[in-house]
C-alpha cells in the first residue's frame, strides 16, 4: 500500500482489509475484551482509535487475518463471531425524522418509537445480509448451501416480517442463493423506505398512512437464529458494530438501549463507539449488568507503558511501509544536549540523595537497607531530575523533540501522535528530498510541536471571539472565554510550581475539584474543557481513603505553550470552585490557600 | 412571467417587479425577514400595482428581537401600509432546529386562503434572498410537491458586497428533511463542497465526514464582484491544510439550471466509486441548483444534502446594498 507520508491519518473506510491488516496493531488494545460476546460502549476522544477497533472485528477484516480462508475462520476454537459494521451515519440511523415527528406532534410517541425500532432492525439485518453477499468468498459459500433450505429460510423470514402482505417475491425462482438473500435485503431496504415516505407525507401535512411492517429484537433474534442454522454456524455469534454512535438521536438511542437490555448474547451483541462527552441516556440499561464499558482515554493514561508500546509498534510499521529503515526512536531524535544535561543532573542528584540517606541513617547497610536506600534515592531522582532540567535551562526553550516526548504530548490519543508527526514529516519534506529523510530534525520537531500547542489555544480564542460578536451567543462566548482564561492561568501556574525548588512535587499537571456542583457555570466550563479535549478527566481517591475527587489533567499537547513538564503523572493541585471563580476573574490561580499538593493514587472509575 | 429555465437579471436601480402573470394578482408572496438590509429588497422593488392574495413573512425565532430584524420588519409594515400589496398578511416564527415548522404553518395558511383554488391552481412568488438554507430546501420541496401549485417564481436579491466575515465557527451538521438521499451508503464517502467564504465550517465538515474524496465547487462568476476572490482564498486554505484527495470544478453560481447540470455530471462521473454528500455553502442560487439536481433524481436519490451550522452569524454587517435581482420560474 503506497503511503506518501508515513504518518498520514486514514479513516478506516479508506483502507482495504489488506491495508488495514498491514497498518493495524492489535497488541496492547482491548481486542480481547471486545471479542467476548457482550454489549459494549467504547468511549474515547476523537482520534483515539475507536473506529479502528471496531473495524478489526468486522467480518471482511477478520477474514483477511485468516488469509481469506473461510475454513480456517470457521474452525477457530474461540472468538467465533461475525462482525457486522452498521455505521450510524452511513446507514442513516442519525436521522432526525423521529425527533421532528415527536416535536411537531405529528404522530403518537409509541407509534414513532415502534417505527424507529423497525428502522433500526431493518438497517442491521440489511447490513448483515449485504456483508455476506458482498464478500466474494462468503458468497461462494452461501451459493453452495442447500437451495431448498435457503428458499425456505427466505420464505419463512418474509412471512414472519410481512404481516401486511406488502411484498411479493417468489424465492423459488431460479437464481443463486446469494441472489435470494440479496432480494431479502432489498425488501428490508424497502421497509426502511416506507418509513421515510410516511415521514415525508406527514411532514407535508398530508394524510399519511404508514403501510410498512413492524419488527424489533424478537424478529432479529429469530432471524439470526435461523440464519445461523442455515449457514451451519450455530456456534457463532453476530457482533453488531455501530460506529459513530454519538450521531444517533434520542429516539434511536432508546431503541439501541432496548437491544442492549435483551442480552441475547448467544445470537448477537452490540458494540457501539461513541465520542467522549456524548450524552447517551442509559437510564433503562445498567453498566455491568447489561453492558460493559471501555474508556480508551482513561485506560491509556492508567497504562502508559501499554500506550507507549502500541504507538511504537504503529510508528515502526508505518516507517517500514514507506521503506524508512530507521527505528522511530532514531527517526524522531531527541535533543542530545538536553539528554546530556539530564544525565548529568541525574548523577548529581543520585550523589546528593545518597549522601542525604547516609547522613540521615548513618550506619552500615545490609541488603534490606540497600533496597530501602535505592528506593529512597531513585524516588527522589525520578521526581526531581526533570524539574531540575527545566530550571537549569532557564531562558533556553525546552526541547520537546524525541519519540518519547511526542508520545507524552499525544496524551493517549493516537491521532494526535500521528497528526504531530505527519506535520513534521511535511515540513521536513520541504527541507529535504523525500527519499532522503532518515530523521526529523530537532528544529522541525520543536517548531511543529510549539505550533500544535499554540494552534489548540488559538482555536479556543477564535471560538469565543466569534461568539462574542453576536449578541445572543454571549453566554456561550463567556463559557469559552472563561475556559480560555482558566487554561492560560493553569499553564502559568504549573510553570511557577515547576520552577519552585522548595516544592516536594513540582511537576504538577492536574487539578482536582473538591466541591463540584456548587457553581453551575464553573461546572459547565470544566465540562466544556473535557468535551473539547483541553482537559482529561480522572477520578482520584483521597489518601485518607474517604471519597473520590474529580481530577482534570492538562491535555499534554498544551505543555510546550507554557514550557511545563509533559511527562509527569504525579502530583495535583487541589482547588475549590471558589478558586476557579477567582481564577477566571483575575487570570491567576489564588495563592491564598498555599500549595497543597498531594500524591494520591489515580484510579479508574 | 419568466419562462422556466430562463433567468432574468436586472440591476437594482432598474428593477420593477410585477405579478407573475400580467394583470392577474399572485396568490402567495413568500419572503423571509432577516438582519440583512436586502431581505426586504424585493418588497421595496414591487411595482406599486403589485397584488397578491396573501403575503407571508418568515422570521427566525433566534433573531426576532435583534434590532436589524425589527427595523426590517418595520420597513415591511410601512411598505404594506402604503401600498396594500396583500389582502392578508401573516408572520411566522421558525427555527433552524425545526425545519418542518415552516411547512406546517404555511400549510395552515394555504388551507385558510386557497381551499377553493385547488382545482385551478395557485401561483407563488418566493423571495429566497434571506431564507436559511436548512429551511429553504424543505420549503421548496414542499411547494414543488403541492399538487395545486401552477408555478413558483423565484426572486433573489444579490448584495453589492459582503461584510468582513459572514459566520464563524462550527456547531454541528444537519441533513434537511427530504434530503437524506439513499438510505444507505454502500461505497466510500465523497463530499461535493460548493464553497462560500467560510473556512471553519468547510474544514469542520471534512473532519466530521472524513470523506475519501473531496470535490470543491468553486463559484463562478459569483453573484457579486468580490465573491470569487474571497472564495478562492478559502479554497487555497483548504487545499493547504488537508491531504484529502480533492478536485476543483467551476460551478456556475449565478445560474441554478447550469449549476444543477454540473452537479448531476459530477455525481454521475464519481458515483461508481463514491456515495456523495453535497454541501452548498456558496450562493442561494447554488442552493436552488442543488435542489433541482436532487429533485431530478428523486426516485432514486443519488446524494445526501448536508449543511454545517455555524456558531455565530455576523448579524451586524453580513451584507450591504443590492447589486441586482434575479428572477426565474421553477
Amino acid at each position: 500500500m503506497p503511503i506518501e507520508n508515513p504518518f498520514t491519518v486514514y479513516s478506516p473506510e479508506q483502507l482495504t482489509p489488506k491495508a488495514f491488516r498491514e497498518i493495524f496493531v492489535k497488541e496492547h488494545t482491548w481486542i480481547n475484551a471486545l471479542e467476548t460476546p457482550k454489549d459494549f460502549f467504547v468511549e474515547g476522544s476523537r482520534g483515539s482509535g475507536k473506529s479502528m477497533l471496531l473495524n478489526y472485528l468486522e467480518f471482511s477484516h477478520q477474514l483477511c487475518y485468516f488469509m481469506n480462508n473461510l475454513d480456517s475462520f470457521f474452525e477457530q476454537k474461540d472468538r467465533k463471531y461475525f462482525g457486522i459494521m452498521v455505521h450510524v451515519t452511513q446507514e442513516e440511523l442519525n436521522t432526525s425524522t423521529y425527533e421532528l415527528l415527536i416535536r411537531n406532534n405529528l404522530a403518537k410517541r409509541n407509534f414513532i418509537e415502534s417505527v424507529c425500532m423497525h428502522d433500526l432492525t431493518m438497517a442491521i439485518l440489511y447490513r448483515l445480509l449485504k456483508t455476506f453477499t458482498d464478500d466474494k468468498i462468503m458468497r461462494g459459500y452461501i451459493n453452495n448451501l442447500d437451495k431448498t433450505k435457503t428458499v425456505a429460510f427466505c420464505d419463512q423470514q418474509l412471512k414472519s416480517l410481512d404481516k401486511r402482505r406488502k411484498h411479493s417475491f417468489d424465492f423459488s425462482k431460479k437464481c443463486t442463493n446469494s441472489n435470494l438473500l440479496t432480494k431479502l435485503a432489498e425488501i428490508f431496504l424497502k421497509e426502511r423506505k416506507s418509513i421515510k415516505y410516511y415521514a415525508y407525507d406527514t411532514f407535508q401535512v398530508r394524510e399519511a398512512i404508514y403501510d410498512g411492517n413492524y419488527s424489533n429484537f424478537t424478529f432479529m433474534n429469530s432471524f439470526i437464529n435461523n440464519f445461523k442454522i442455515l449457514i451451519g454456524r450455530e456456534d457463532f455469534s453476530f457482533y453488531i458494530l455501530m460506529d459513530n454512535g454519538d450521531d444517533a438521536k434520542i429516539t434511536m438511542q432508546k431503541c439501541i438501549n432496548k437491544y442492549i437490555s435483551q442480552r441475547k448474547h448467544d445470537n448477537y451483541c452490540i458494540k457501539i463507539a461513541i465520542k467522549k462527552g456524548t450524552i447517551w441516556n442509559k437510564d433503562k440499561i445498567q453498566w455491568l449488568h447489561d453492558y460493559s464499558r471501555i474508556d480508551i482515554d482513561e485506560m491509556y493514561s492508567a497504562a502508559r507503558d501499554v500506550y507507549n508500546k502500541r504507538i511504537k509498534q504503529i510508528a515502526n510499521i508505518r516507517l517500514k511501509i514507506v521503506d524508512i529503515t530507521a527505528d522511530i526512536e532514531d527517526f524522531l531524535i531527541e535533543s542530545p544536549t538536553e539528554r546530556e544535561l539530564f544525565e548529568k543532573i541525574k548523577s548529581e542528584l543520585t550523589e546528593r540523595y545518597e549522601k542525604e540517606y547516609y547522613s540521615k541513617y548513618n550506619k552500615k547497610l545490609d541488603d534490606e537497607e540497600q533496597i530501602s536506600k535505592s528506593d529512597y534515592v531513585n524516588n527522589r531522582v525520578n521526581k526531581y531530575t526533570q524539574a531540575e532540567l527545566f530550571r537549569r535551562l532557564k531562558k533556553t526553550p525546552k526541547s520537546y523533540a524525541g519519540f518519547q516526548n511526542i508520545v507524552h504530548l499525544s496524551s493517549g490519543i493516537i491521532r494526535q501522535f500521528l497528526d504531530i508527526c505527519s506535520n513534521m514529516f511535511t515540513v521536513e519534506e520541504m527541507k529535504q528530498k523525500k527519499n532522503e529523510i532518515v530523521k526529523i530534525g530537532l528544529k522541525t520537531q520543536n517548531d511543529v510541536i510549539k505550533k500544535y500547542a499554540d494552534d489548540f489555544m488559538d482555536e479556543l480564542e477564535e471560538k469565543y471571539k466569534s461568539l462574542e460578536k453576536q449578541e445572543f451567543t454571549h453566554e456561550e462566548a463567556k463559557r469559552y472565554k472563561d475556559l480560555y482564561v482558566l487554561i492560560e492561568s493553569l499553564g502559568c501556574y504549573y510553570k511557577e510550581l515547576l520552577m519552585d525548588k522548595t516544592l516536594k512535587e513540582p511537576r504538577v499537571f492536574t487539578f482536582t475539584l473538591r466541591d463540584p456542583g456548587t457553581n453551575p457555570h464553573v461546572d459547565q466550563i470544566v465540562e466544556l474543557g473535557v468535551n473539547e479535549n483541553y482537559f482529561q478527566f480522572y477520578w482520584y481517591s483521597s489518601k485518607s481513603g474517604v471519597g473520590k475527587y474529580r481530577g482534570y489533567a492538562f491535555n499534554r499537547r498544551l505543555c510546550p505553550r507554557y514550557g511545563i513538564d509533559h511527562t509527569s503523572f504525579r502530583g495535583r493541585r487541589e482547588l475549590t470552585t471558589a478558586d476557579l471563580v477567582a481564577t477566571i476573574k483575575t487570570g491567576k490561580i489564588p495563592k491564598s490557600r498555599g500549595y497543597k499538593i498531594t500524591l494520591d493514587k489515580f484510579v479508574g472509575e | 412571467m419568466s419562462e422556466k429555465g430562463i433567468i432574468r437579471k436586472c440591476k437594482a436601480v432598474d428593477c420593477d417587479i410585477t405579478t407573475i402573470n400580467k394583470g392577474v394578482q399572485d396568490d402567495l408572496f413568500l419572503s423571509c425577514i432577516s438582519y440583512e438590509p436586502r431581505s426586504v429588497g424585493v418588497l421595496e422593488k414591487l411595482n406599486k400595482e403589485y397584488r397578491a392574495t396573501t403575503g407571508l413573512f418568515v422570521i427566525n425565532k433566534k433573531f426576532q428581537n435583534f434590532s436589524k430584524v425589527q427595523e426590517n420588519k418595520m420597513n415591511v409594515n410601512n411598505a404594506l401600509e402604503k401600498f396594500l400589496f396583500f389582502k392578508n398578511t401573516d408572520y411566522i416564527l421558525t427555527s433552524i432546529d425545526n425545519p418542518i415548522k415552516i411547512i406546517i404553518e404555511i400549510d395552515k395558511i394555504l388551507k385558510r386562503d386557497f381551499q377553493n383554488k385547488k382545482s385551478s391552481g395557485i401561483t407563488i412568488t418566493l423571495d429566497i434572498t434571506a431564507f436559511p438554507r436548512c429551511e429553504l430546501l424543505p420549503l421548496i420541496y414542499y411547494l414543488r410537491h403541492l399538487s395545486y401549485v401552477n408555478s413558483i417564481r423565484i426572486l433573489y436579491a444579490c448584495p453589492e458586497g459582503y461584510g468582513n466575515w459572514l459566520s464563524k465557527g462550527y456547531k454541528y451538521s444537519t441533513i434537511p428533511p427530504f434530503f437524506e438521499g439513499p438510505p444507505t451508503f454502500e461505497k466510500k464517502t465523497g463530499l461535493l463542497l460548493l464553497t462560500g467564504f467560510e473556512y471553519d465550517r468547510a474544514i469542520a465538515l471534512i473532519d466530521d465526514l472524513e470523506p475519501s474524496t473531496v470535490i470543491i465547487g468553486r463559484p463562478i462568476p459569483g453573484t457579486s464582484s468580490n465573491f470569487v476572490n474571497k472564495s478562492d482564498k478559502i479554497i487555497d486554505k483548504l487545499k493547504q491544510t488537508r491531504k484529502v484527495k480533492s478536485q476543483i470544478y467551476d460551478i456556475p453560481a449565478d445560474n441554478p439550471f447550469l449549476c444543477k447540470k454540473l452537479i448531476e455530471e459530477i455525481i454521475e462521473q464519481q458515483s461508481k466509486n463514491f456515495d456523495f454528500y453535497v454541501s452548498t455553502m456558496g450562493t442561494k442560487l447554488e442552493v436552488l441548483g442543488t435542489y433541482l439536481a436532487y429533485e431530478a433524481g428523486m426516485k432514486n436519490p443519488k446524494f445526501r444534502v448536508i449543511y454545517p451550522i455555524p456558531l455565530a452569524y455576523n448579524v451586524g454587517d453580513y451584507s450591504y446594498g443590492i447589486e441586482a435581482f434575479y428572477q426565474f420560474s421553477l
